[in-house]
């Protein structure tokens, strides 16, 4: 095949897997589609229960719900994201071992299914704010452009635990450890304000924390910091480039390990 | 002069006996590898454009290692494997659909990973529904399928993938007469339209069509 067919063959293939996915995750639900806006709701909830009205965490005037939704739509797109991808190649295993396609469309697809769920959020995020007496404005749209390095990162961690837990199943479980830690070393629940100044390196090392805050600055203090947004891009390619290439080092060997 | 159509050069094939699941295993891999297990050895084998080869040979002897290894979806550990045209695999009918989708649904996933274009797939998909001969089915999910059914469903969409060569793996052991009569049938037609097959299975006498060439594979187990 040539290489305009080879990468329109790909795209196909990430077309039909995420429609495929979409299809299927609630055909044997009751309330459907519904799940995308209970999930994070609910979740926000609980948080401001215990985060917010309990311990009282500060915020610095913002009410702690629509604080924690802003935290979550970033969030949630990337811990469901990898959690769903993970396994991606594990389910297909008849797929994979019984004929040639380019594996890395199964957890890529995944990811993109994951893409409406985040459109989704940031439309809640946006009714929230209304409600909480806030004014969204046109400003607000330059949030779209965070979707760019979060998919990069999403897919480069889903494409590497994807691979890793198809021959090692201990990473599917490292990988449910590592969000519990990275879910609290991310400025999700408290403020990036909060780290002690000797720790905010953590905070430019870990592009999640660095779109959330990119987030927060922008909607509740209307200061656009595009340097946060660009500290996030090399660590989200790096992680995306890395994900392709062992992919392509090793999607042969799959058939034979997974 | 005939053109080949598929050229394996000293082909060897190993599996490992245990697969490293864990990381425990995979340390002790380190110090002591694990034993593997030659499927195929030193096999160079020639097959030319619009040739029909059978592959017999008991369990273990490597006949599906080998089509996997032509379809490209495993790697030799040594030796080469070119090919020229499209290749369609049929290890097993029906790898990959989603039973809780329907027909129709999985009849576009399917063609897809065949590597049927959107713009063919459009034109045939009457036609594929057609010939599966389970028209009142399409819109029901497969889980509602019978075993019979889902085959035809698969066999279909390969016919209309337009193959330059057919690896077939033991297929038609699935399926009732009226499914069996018509993938013969379908094999005929493609021998003639000079498409590449390479069939595998255990009898060779079960085979109704005369193919062009036997080769026998001898197990190691």
């Amino acid at each position: 095949m040539s290489n305009t067919n080879t990468l329109k063959h790909y795209l196909q293939l990430l077309e039909v897997f995420t429609l495929r996915e979409i299809k299927s995750r609630y055909k044997a639900s009751l309330l459907g589609p519904l799940w995308i806006i209970l999930y994070p709701l609910l979740t926000a909830f609980i948080l401001n229960f215990v985060f917010g009205t309990f311990i009282n965490i500060k915020t610095e005037g913002v009410p702690y719900f629509i604080f924690v939704l802003s935290g979550l739509v970033v969030w949630n797109f990337f811990q469901q994201g990898v959690e769903l991808a993970k396994n991606a190649l594990i389910w297909n295993r008849d797929l994979i071992t019984k004929t040639s396609f380019p594996i890395s469309t199964l957890p890529v697809a995944l990811v993109i299914s994951k893409i409406p769920d985040f459109i989704v959020y940031l439309i809640l995020l946006v009714i929230f704010y209304t409600f909480n007496g806030y004014q969204a404005n046109l400003f607000w749209l330059i949030i779209i452009i965070v979707i760019l390095p979060l998919f990069l990162l999403t897919t480069g961690v889903a494409l590497l635990s994807s691979l890793s837990n198809a021959v090692f199943r201990d990473f599917g479980k490292i990988i449910e450890f590592a969000f519990m830690i990275l879910f609290y070393a991310t400025p999700i629940i408290y403020p990036e304000s909060l780290i002690p100044d000797r720790y905010k390196f953590i905070l430019y090392l870990n592009p999640l924390a660095l779109f959330i805050t990119f987030i927060r600055e922008l909607i509740f203090n209307a200061d656009l910091r595009p340097e946060l947004f660009l500290y996030s891009l090399p660590i989200s390619i790096l992680t995306f480039l890395a994900g392709i290439y062992l992919f392509k080092r090793y999607h042969k060997k799959i058939s034979d390990l997974i | 002069m005939k053109k080949p159509a598929i050229t394996i050069d000293n082909l060897t094939k190993q599996y490992y006996l245990e697969k490293p699941r864990t990381l425990k295993k995979w340390f002790r891999t380190m110090f002591a590898p694990f034993e593997r297990f030659t499927v195929l050895k030193n096999l160079s084998l020639t097959v030319d454009k619009g040739e029909f080869v059978l592959i017999t040979g008991p369990n273990g002897s490597g006949k599906t290692t080998l089509l996997k290894l032509i379809a490209g979806i495993t790697e030799p550990d040594r030796g080469k494997i070119i090919t020229y045209g499209k290749i369609v695999p049929l290890i097993e009918l029906g790898a990959g659909f989603n039973y809780e989708l329907t027909g129709k649904e999985n009849i576009i996933t399917n063609a897809a990973i065949l590597g049927i274009s959107k713009q063919t797939l459009k034109k045939i998909i009457p036609k594929i529904i057609n010939y599966s001969g389970i028209k009142n089915f399409i819109e029901v999910p497969l889980k509602r399928y019978s075993t019979g059914m889902l085959s035809r469903l698969a066999f279909s969409i390969a016919v209309y993938s337009d193959p330059d060569i057919i690896l077939i793996d033991e297929i038609f052991a699935v399926g009732d007469e009226g499914f069996r009569k018509k993938s013969i049938k379908y094999l005929k037609q493609s021998q003639q339209q000079g498409r590449t097959i390479i069939l595998t299975s255990h009898f060779s006498e079960l085979i109704e069509i005369k193919p062009d060439r036997v080769i026998h594979l001898t197990s190691h187990l």
